[in-house]
């Protein structure tokens, strides 16, 4: 009978496999491929923030930081839990649980596991100075505008 | 073992059944009741039924009953106002109470129900069908957008009836392009003295303006939730936070430097009600005007001088130039309507110091990139405030003949100071001089006289009246022993070429390469030439000036070059061309004197207001790197001789009650030192 | 041929009569044994889905239309006012009662003997009854059920601060997984509320009619409900009354209260609406929905602590009760007798006193990181009220267990300290914080901003 069982095992193997398979490629299908997520920001021409302060773009979540030397961008969002950073004096606070930074993007107090991730600035191919959210740099490099 | 009665259970639960079934009849009865008969709008329907019976009108089906709407898809909406609101078409209804009014005067003839329903206008929440709900005031409806109340009503016009830089919308009843008539008073003082407050100055508008503060191009779109109402203790809306803010913006928003404006009340109303309005509301582009389409995408007319000085510099700087002083602001403001000032300031200077700023101080740069203003626009307010100096329509007084010994009096008070006593020269050229005189004739000695040489040194008297002007021109023709010649030769057409290369080789050793001046006079000079004609420049330079350095070129005397007709044409051809060319730098002309000895002044004269090393503590930072590059030599001369009066800079040069009159040659030294300042020279 | 007019005959000829078995023992049908919370959980649910339907029929699931879809029913749709508002309070009921459910089938030792099974199924049920409550809050797309569900959408994904510290996150992502999953992208937008809505339609109402038949089919198979040893040989009618028509009447009985009780909470009390969503303006507080809130607490002190390990943990120790504790000796009691009694009033009383103890020293005196500003992440992670207490209860209960030489007895301590901390931190979290999650007495001190 050794036949007729390697017939219906193998028959059970395939049957589990491709159920593996469609299971798989059913449940892939409740995630979408969202490549736009990491887009580059336009920044414009800097002597549009003036200096000394830091602005908010609220539709991309950053601030921006212009000194006398530079220009430089640090993510609004909170490594707690997302929320949106408010500026306070000196730093920056999460009004979701407290959690308070300076203005290096170092947290000071709170549930916040991770320091804020500056972004790189670059002047892009066409001339025009863009934010790259998807690459992070040290707090104290800057995009120079003198 | 338990013991529990089936029977006596069994009923327990059948009286629990029903009560049960007793309750839920009585609820669901008292639901019907509630929410199907007793509903707010079914009563105000039929009071509106008794309302047009009581009219005359009878039938028990004259009003439909029921819930109307009008369908909004371009402003994503449905308004159910007129659930209630039956007869707000009524021409009938306008003595009726509320809410079966009529609507007031011919709004919905403009603006038909069927097309803009009520919300746009009104505010108030459009889905709801009780009136708390609908008017969405109170914090409990939990509605951004609540009714507004007049005057603030006025404020949705603007959403798309205004066009900040335009006059609209008009009062005017034939203009159809967008204009209202009536009913937008308020709103229309407002944006009048959004235009003379200067509020473009720190905030922008449609691309307008300064980046000190927000932008408040959507400013009316914000709703209750994105303002910080916690230093408010009046009303807590908006119209109430606006008009705190604007008598004490520190106190409303810590931390701000927004100065205040002290408007009495009436105006801070009209002020909110225009500031509620600036909006670019997310509706269909046929609802808007043409005009205000067009601002949003920053077409718009362009504005003049006077507009662009009262809407972007008159806040700090004043509404007639006048100035902060230190004691109200912590840097000062210059006071750039100060008649001493427009009359030692060339218009470069005004053009250079609005383009490029001040750094470390709060008069930023309004290059287009920044403030939205094109360059003629930036030209249109330098005119403004240059054209203040007071020199127009005057230059035909020389022909006047004035009193001699008045002029001297009035030369020995005013001119002296840097001509020296009967015009032997001191810092400045001696007028006392033949070759100079017998060029010079009235109508050029009065031009210099009223406009001054900006650049130079020389200020511009147009201060004084036609009077004493007159008697000083007399005065100093009195020195004339010969007379003018007035042999005026026809000049060929000049080549320019040739004539810049000659100025160079010849002319530029001593005039400066630019002509801004070396050891000689700077004659690539406006003022100069527009007082100088053809015939004085070229006996000038022709004839020379005997007992100076300038010596004829058409003799032969030293052994130069021989100038003919043309070539002096050429020379002055490319003067006159060289004037109009776009400035490079502010020049800065020549200035002898010693920086040592201009150190040690300055500690003593200087400091006490302008810091000890020019940082400007009660007085303006001279070791601005800005300032020095837009101020010549000769500016700050004539500054330091004449001071600023109204301000607390005395007049070195005279000398008054509390300072003493410093020579020439010291205000010189004074100019070398405060040059030295400068490390940088900023190009234009 | 069967006589279809016997009580049993009218329970077995009818499909849905016929999960009820013919005969129902005595001790079941005591009030004080279950409370009737099973049927009245079913029944709460039956008033989900018929308010559902008209909901369903009415709103709009899109960001642009979701909240004055909402709007229009409450204002325009007769009678809508109150189908929302029985809607909101029955889903809220349902949470409420499903723990109380919890509770009693725990403390009267009902998974012991083959019922496990049947325990479980229960937890999963639980889960998805949460999972509803919270798919269905987001639908209103106002400012509460927008921050309310972005807040639970990054407490899903806690586990990034653990791989941020591993600095593994780029390669391995499980916190970024099911945010993903549960929101499709990184921010609460259209996709979320799509998913949503299919979720709390479709998916989990299916999912809970299923696991339900499920659930009472194992009912009968077990036996009916749990009772006492001594009635373990009950056989025939014994006991045992007719199902028709005591249980019917008793049922009848249950739901018109039930939905007396929802009716009248809906005509007093609105569901509510607050404005409309606004993603550049978080409310402030941003609060999860009431029974994730303990949860919120926790994550204020750790995100993944509190949002990963310690619900994980706990959803382990719930599924693994049955499995662990077998001493069947104690089925069908209240407390399992004088030793139970004490073991939970023990534990309540430390679990109470550790809490509050723990939220004193947080709230006067600091954390760790306001004590020593440099400190390392990971003591802030591994040393928390969360853990600190989950840990102690964990010890406590093994302690217990080895004195007391019973396995019930440790279940009923580390149940009932987990319980009494979960309730006591939810209730930190619903009414003692304010803006920036800081502790206030009351709502009156909370500062305007």
């Amino acid at each position: 009978m050794k036949r007729r069982s390697f017939i219906g095992k193998a028959a059970i193997g395939l049957v589990t496999f491709t159920g593996a398979v469609a299971a798989v490629s059913y449940l892939r299908q409740f995630f979408p491929r969202l490549a736009g997520e990491k887009h580059r920001i336009f920044l414009g021409d800097p002597r549009r923030f003036p200096v000394g302060t830091f602005t908010l773009l609220e539709e991309h979540n950053l601030y921006v930081y212009r000194d006398h030397e530079g220009i430089m961008a640090v993510s609004a969002i909170c490594t707690h839990l997302g929320c949106i950073l408010e500026k306070t004096i000196d730093g920056f606070e999460c009004p979701c649980h407290g959690s308070c930074y300076n203005e290096n993007g170092e947290v000071l107090s709170g549930p916040a596991p991770r320091n804020l991730t500056w972004y790189s600035i670059y002047r892009g191919a066409d001339g025009n100075i863009m934010i790259n959210p998807g690459k992070s740099v040290p707090s104290d490099e800057k995009f120079l505008t003198s | 073992m338990v013991i529990m009665d089936e029977q006596r259970y069994r009923q327990r639960v059948q009286w629990l059944v029903f009560i049960g079934a007793g309750l839920l009849l009585l609820l669901l009865f008292g639901a019907w009741i509630s929410e199907g008969m007793n509903r707010e709008w079914r009563k105000v329907q039929k009071e509106y039924a008794n309302l047009l019976k009581e009219k005359g009108e009878s039938g028990n089906d004259l009003v439909e009953r029921g819930i109307f709407q009008v369908n909004l898809p371009g402003f994503n909406r449905s308004d159910r106002c007129i659930s209630c609101h039956l007869g707000i078409e009524d021409p009938g209804m306008q003595q009726a109470p509320q809410p079966h009014m009529s609507h007031p005067g011919h709004y919905l003839e403009d603006h038909p129900l069927q097309q803009y329903g009520c919300t746009i206008c009104h505010g108030g929440q459009p889905g709801a069908l009780t009136k708390k709900d609908a008017f969405g005031q109170l914090p409990e409806t939990h509605w951004p957008y609540p009714l507004l109340e007049q005057p603030y009503l006025q404020s949705s016009c603007g959403k798309c009836h205004l066009a900040i830089f335009t006059n609209r919308p008009s009062v005017d009843p034939e203009d159809n392009m967008s204009g209202t008539v009536g009913g937008m008073d308020v709103f229309l003082k407002g944006k009048r003295i959004f235009s003379t407050e200067g509020c473009l100055g720190c905030h922008q508008a449609r691309g307008v303006g300064g980046i000190l503060g927000p932008d408040l191009t959507e400013q009316g779109e914000k709703t209750r939730h994105e303002y910080s109402f916690q230093n408010i203790s009046g009303e807590q809306t908006i119209s109430n936070w606006l008009k705190e803010h604007f008598r004490d913006p520190e106190m409303v928003s810590p931390g701000s430097q927004m100065l205040r404006i002290n408007l009495e009340e009436e105006d801070l109303v009209a002020l909110a009600t225009f500031v509620m309005g600036l909006a670019k509301p997310d509706i269909p582009f046929e609802y808007f005007s043409m005009t205000t389409l067009n601002e949003f995408k920053g077409n718009r007319e362009p504005l003049e001088g006077g507009a662009g000085f009262s809407y972007l510099c008159s806040a700090c700087h004043g509404k007639s130039g006048e100035g902060k002083n230190y004691n109200d602001f912590k840097t000062g403001v210059p006071a750039i309507g100060n008649p001493d000032f427009l009359r030692v300031v060339s218009p470069e200077y005004i053009r250079f110091t609005i383009e490029k700023g001040r750094s470390q101080r709060q008069m930023g740069s309004w290059s287009r990139d920044i403030s939205g203003l094109n360059p003629p626009e930036l030209d249109a307010i330098t005119n403004y405030l240059y054209q203040k100096n007071g020199t127009s329509g005057r230059t035909g007084l020389y022909r006047l003949k004035g009193n001699r010994n008045r002029g001297e009096e009035l030369y020995d008070e005013f001119c002296k100071a840097c001509h020296g006593s009967e015009g032997k020269g001191d810092v400045a050229v001696a007028l006392n001089q033949e070759g100079f005189l017998q060029r010079a004739d009235n109508q050029y000695i009065m031009a210099i006289i009223l406009r001054g040489r900006r650049n130079e040194g020389m200020p511009g008297w147009s201060q004084l009246d036609d009077e004493k002007l007159v008697d000083i021109m007399t005065y100093i023709a009195s020195w004339r022993t010969g007379s003018v010649f007035e042999r005026t030769p026809e000049l060929p057409e000049a080549d320019l070429e040739q004539g810049a290369l000659q100025y160079h080789f010849l002319c530029s050793r001593c005039h400066g390469e630019f002509g801004e001046g070396e050891t000689g006079p700077a004659i690539i000079n406006r003022d100069f030439l527009e007082s100088a004609d053809n015939r004085m420049l070229y006996e000038t330079i022709a004839l020379g000036r005997p007992h100076t350095a300038m010596f004829g070129w058409s003799t032969d005397l030293y052994n130069q070059e021989k100038l003919d007709l043309q070539d002096i044409s050429n020379i002055i051809g490319h003067m006159r061309k060289s004037v109009t060319n776009e400035l490079t730098y502010i020049y800065q002309g020549t200035n002898p004197g010693q920086v040592d000895e201009g150190a040690l002044l300055f500690e003593k004269y200087c400091s006490e207001c302008h810091g000890k090393s020019g940082e400007g503590v009660k007085a303006p930072a001279l070791n601005n790197q800005e300032f020095l590059s837009a101020a010549s030599n000769g500016y700050l001369l004539a500054t330091i001789t004449v001071g600023r009066s109204g301000t607390n800079m005395p007049p070195w040069g005279y000398g008054d009650q509390e300072h003493p009159l410093l020579t020439g040659k010291q205000r010189q030294d004074l100019v070398a030192y405060i040059r030295s300042f400068q490390r940088i020279h900023i190009k234009f | 041929m069967k006589n279809t007019h016997t009580p049993a005959g009218i329970i077995n000829r009818n499909f849905f009569l016929h999960i009820h078995a013919g005969r129902v023992h005595l001790h079941s049908m005591k009030p004080t044994y279950t409370f009737g919370l099973g049927i009245i959980l079913g029944f709460l649910f039956l008033i989900m889905l018929f308010t559902g339907v008209i909901l369903m029929v009415y709103y709009t699931p899109s960001v642009e239309n979701a909240y004055m879809s909402v709007k229009d029913i409450v204002y325009v749709v007769p009678g809508g006012r109150i189908i929302r508002n029985m809607h909101r309070w029955a889903s809220q009921g349902m949470v409420i009662v499903a723990f109380l459910h919890l509770v009693r089938v725990f403390y009267t030792g009902s998974y012991l003997g083959n019922r496990s099974l049947n325990w479980v199924i229960g937890v999963v049920l639980l889960i998805i009854i949460l999972l509803s409550n919270f798919s269905g809050y987001l639908l209103p797309w106002d400012q509460l059920a927008y921050w309310a569900v972005t807040i639970g959408s990054n407490i899903a994904a806690s586990a990034r601060e653990l791989t941020d510290l591993l600095g593994i996150t780029n390669m391995f992502d499980p916190g970024g997984f099911l945010k993903k999953l549960l929101i499709g992208g990184e921010a609460v937008g259209q996709p979320a509320l799509s998913r949503f809505f299919a979720l709390h339609v479709i998916f989990l109402p299916l999912s809970i009619l299923i696991l339900l038949g499920i659930h009472l089919w194992r009912i009968r198979k077990d036996g009916g409900l749990s009772r006492p040893l001594k009635y373990k040989d009950d056989k025939g009618s014994t006991n045992k009354w007719q199902a028709w028509p005591v249980l019917m009447w008793t049922e009848l009985g249950l739901l018109l209260m039930v939905v007396v009780i929802v009716l009248l909470i809906a005509l007093v009390a609105d569901a509510p609406l607050l404005e409309k969503a606004n993603p550049y303006f978080p409310e402030n507080p941003a609060k999860a929905p009431w029974y994730f809130l303990g949860i919120q607490e926790l994550v204020s002190y750790s995100a993944f602590a509190g949002g990963m390990v310690i619900p994980v943990l706990y959803l382990v120790f719930l599924f693994s009760i049955p499995y662990r504790d077998r001493e069947d000796v104690y089925v069908g009691q209240w407390f399992s007798g004088k030793n139970g009694i004490q073991t939970v009033g023990r534990s309540a009383l430390f679990a109470s006193l550790l809490i509050i103890l723990q939220l004193f020293v947080m709230i006067r005196f600091g954390w760790l990181r306001d004590w020593f500003p440099g400190i390392s992440q990971w003591f802030v992670m591994l040393v928390n009220p969360a853990t600190i207490s989950g840990g102690l209860f964990i010890l406590m209960a093994e302690m217990i267990r080895r004195k007391r030489h019973s396995s019930r007895m440790a279940a009923l301590a580390l149940f009932t300290s987990t319980f009494v901390a979960l309730v006591i931190f939810t209730v930190v979290g619903i009414w003692f914080r304010g803006p920036n999650w800081e502790f206030f007495w009351s709502v009156n001190q909370w500062p305007v901003i």
